[in-house]
């Protein structure tokens, strides 16, 4: 599995994360869903639908964002220094 | 022992408690400036999550949103948990590039990034007045949310006068330390109060729920809600279909906008521990607001809050647990909004010190932190007396929603400026002006939604006159080739193909030690080029 990251460019990184966060932000801001959830009073462990609904969107956001945190530690980009992106650059500006 | 006497003096031990940590952990009386803005980058993810949560969420959680918008309108209340972790998520991605340039070029400010970005110190300047001017109205009222906490304490025995005086006294002695100590003081004590607040909060909503038949406020009153309280505006009513849209789209671009709440990330140590940060935010606002949420519609049922909903957490906790837990409740509140408020206050001291003064007049080191300190001062002096003078003003919540439309104005340079290469100066300065300006006028007239354009509010119709404005006046003017390159070299420094490229790479020790250090001395040079434009 962390090889599978590993070998991911970041487009195809980009893409797998942008589905849930794509979601969740059409079931909080886009007007025909959540009027689609208002008023559900249908009970789910003893609880309106509309409520769920409501709960869903914070516990996705943070359960993708710890795994997407996750993976970048496993792809190795949270911890580099200045110093080594510095030398890349420079070495671009010099091909360019 | 009466009930003023309980409550009073649990609130008098905590507040003992938050001066002793901050006695305890004072390492120096005479910070570097570095240290004094921001807490001299060396905070870890913990310290950063809490703090995060501190200067987002004031009191006011416990009374005007739990009661005077969970109680009265049920559900809609969600939008608050909604926007408060869509806009962690955005704190996440700005993690990277924030930070990197934030340590290379020794930035202090969320006004300072701008200018950095569009090279304008104008860009920076009004940045920060806008920042500045919108958080005097949050201090005001959160120094007199504090004197209705004071009524409460004294069951309602102590004049409005006697608790405002009380608010502005509790709140002048904490920022004694604040003022000696900088971003360490309020990064030491959120830990304190943080825990205190939403853990301790969402505790006490939890065993209140689970109590059953004991507590007022039982799980079970979910099952038995009105229909009306599980509508969101918009379906039915009076309000628009756009205005849940507008309330939650504002507070997620609103969020980093915040100059206390941007802060945060110059605080880390890494853009691991911001990252990491922004976590622990997340996963605390979604446990504390979620259970809150929640056990707001629990309360909604109980009979007899309706008529003062801005009370219902004090009442439903004298149901429950007497005296010793309405002393509980509002410890919380006195937690949550001193760590508010004194983080509001950190970031205008630091803003006015670096932002304007050092512009007109650049300053060494010490001299930044006397400036900051002094400002600080000021600043909080002059919201001691407005919230004095300006008690009982009904356009001060209006001036207060003013302010947030303001704020969000600078969402367009903010996060143009770190996900995209378009755009100059002359486009971020006209959008943010036409921005504030519509959004002023209109909100003269529609302080809340606006019926003909389905419920949207001011702030927003000026955030699309500002987008607008920014996008053609930046087309127009164009960048020059030199202005290209700079901008391009900022992007690439922290590209995050970049990053995974050099990260494939294993350089040697003794290289990479003289890449460090040279490194080290190019952030120190351009630090004092910056200083010096």
């Amino acid at each position: 599995m962390k090889e599978w990251f590993r070998k991911l460019s970041l487009p195809q990184l980009t893409a797998v994360f942008a589905v849930p966060y794509v979601i969740v932000c059409l079931m909080a801001l886009f007007p025909p869903l959540y009027l689609w959830a208002s008023g559900g009073t249908s009970l789910f462990l003893g609880m309106p639908a509309t409520m769920w609904y409501w709960l869903v969107i914070p516990v996705v956001c943070t359960v993708v964002t710890w795994i997407l945190f996750l993976v970048e530690g496993v792809r190795g980009e949270l911890d580099l220094e200045l110093a080594d992106l510095d030398e890349l650059a420079n070495e671009q500006g010099a091909s360019e | 022992m009466s009930s003023m006497t309980i409550i009073l003096g649990m609130m008098a031990v905590f507040y003992a408690c938050v001066i002793y940590v901050l006695y305890r952990t004072m390492q120096t009386d005479k910070p570097s400036f570095d240290e004094y803005a921001v807490g001299g980058r060396r905070y870890g993810a913990v310290f950063i999550g809490m703090s995060y949560v501190q200067s987002f969420w004031p009191g006011v959680i416990f009374t005007g949103f739990l009661g005077g918008i969970g109680v009265r309108f049920g559900v809609m209340i969600f939008y608050a948990l909604a926007y408060s972790v869509l806009g962690l998520v955005m704190m996440y991605f700005m993690a990277n590039r924030a930070w990197r340039w934030g340590q290379r070029y020794d930035l202090r400010s969320q006004p300072d990034l701008l200018q950095l970005r569009f090279n304008s110190p104008w860009v920076k300047i009004v940045a920060s007045c806008i920042g500045l001017i919108a958080i005097m109205p949050w201090v005001i009222l959160g120094i007199q949310s504090l004197s209705v906490l004071f009524q409460v304490a004294s069951d309602f025995k102590w004049s409005i006068t006697a608790s405002l005086v009380a608010g502005i006294l509790i709140i002048l002695v904490r920022q004694y330390w604040t003022v000696r100590m900088g971003m360490r003081g309020l990064i030491m004590t959120d830990m304190l109060q943080g825990s205190v607040a939403y853990i301790g909060g969402a505790a006490i909503a939890v065993i209140m729920m689970a109590a059953g038949n004991s507590s007022p406020a039982p799980y079970r009153n979910l099952a038995h809600l009105p229909a009306a309280l599980l509508h969101v505006p918009g379906d039915g009513g009076s309000y628009g279909s756009f205005y849940m849209f507008a309330l939650i789209v504002m507070g997620v671009i609103g969020a980093m906008c915040w100059p206390m709440s941007f802060q945060r990330i110059y605080t880390a140590k890494g853009v691991r521990s911001v990252k990491k940060g922004t976590l622990w935010a997340l996963t605390l606002m979604t446990g504390f607001l979620a259970v809150i949420c929640v056990f707001a519609l629990a309360v909604a049922v109980v009979p007899g809050l309706k008529d003062n909903p801005q009370f219902a957490w004090f009442n439903v906790l004298d149901m429950f647990g007497g005296p010793w837990l309405v002393g509980l409740g509002c410890v919380m509140i006195l937690a949550a909004s001193m760590g508010h408020v004194d983080g509001s206050i950190q970031v205008c001291g630091t803003q006015i010190a670096n932002d304007l003064v050092n512009h007109w007049r650049p300053l060494k080191d010490r001299q930044l932190t006397v400036v900051a300190k002094v400002a600080m001062v000021a600043y909080m002096l002059i919201a001691s007396v407005l919230s004095y003078v300006l008690f009982d003003v009904p356009r001060l919540q209006l001036l207060a929603q003013m302010s947030y439309y303001w704020v969000i104005q600078l969402a367009v340079p903010l996060y143009f400026g770190l996900f995209s290469r378009y755009g100059n100066k002359q486009g971020v300065l006209a959008g943010m002006l036409s921005g504030s300006i519509v959004a002023t006028l209109l909100t003269l007239k529609w302080d809340d939604a606006i019926p003909a354009l389905g419920g949207l509010t001011a702030g927003l119709v000026g955030l699309a006159v500002n987008l607008v404005v920014f996008a053609v006046v930046s087309l127009i003017t164009g960048q020059s080739a030199e202005e290209k390159a700079r901008v391009n070299k900022l992007f690439d420094q922290t590209s995050r193909k970049n990053v995974r490229t050099a990260r494939t790479r294993q350089p040697a020790p003794v290289t990479a030690a003289v890449s460090v250090a040279a490194s080290s001395n190019e952030a120190t040079a351009a630090a004092n080029s910056r200083i010096g434009q």
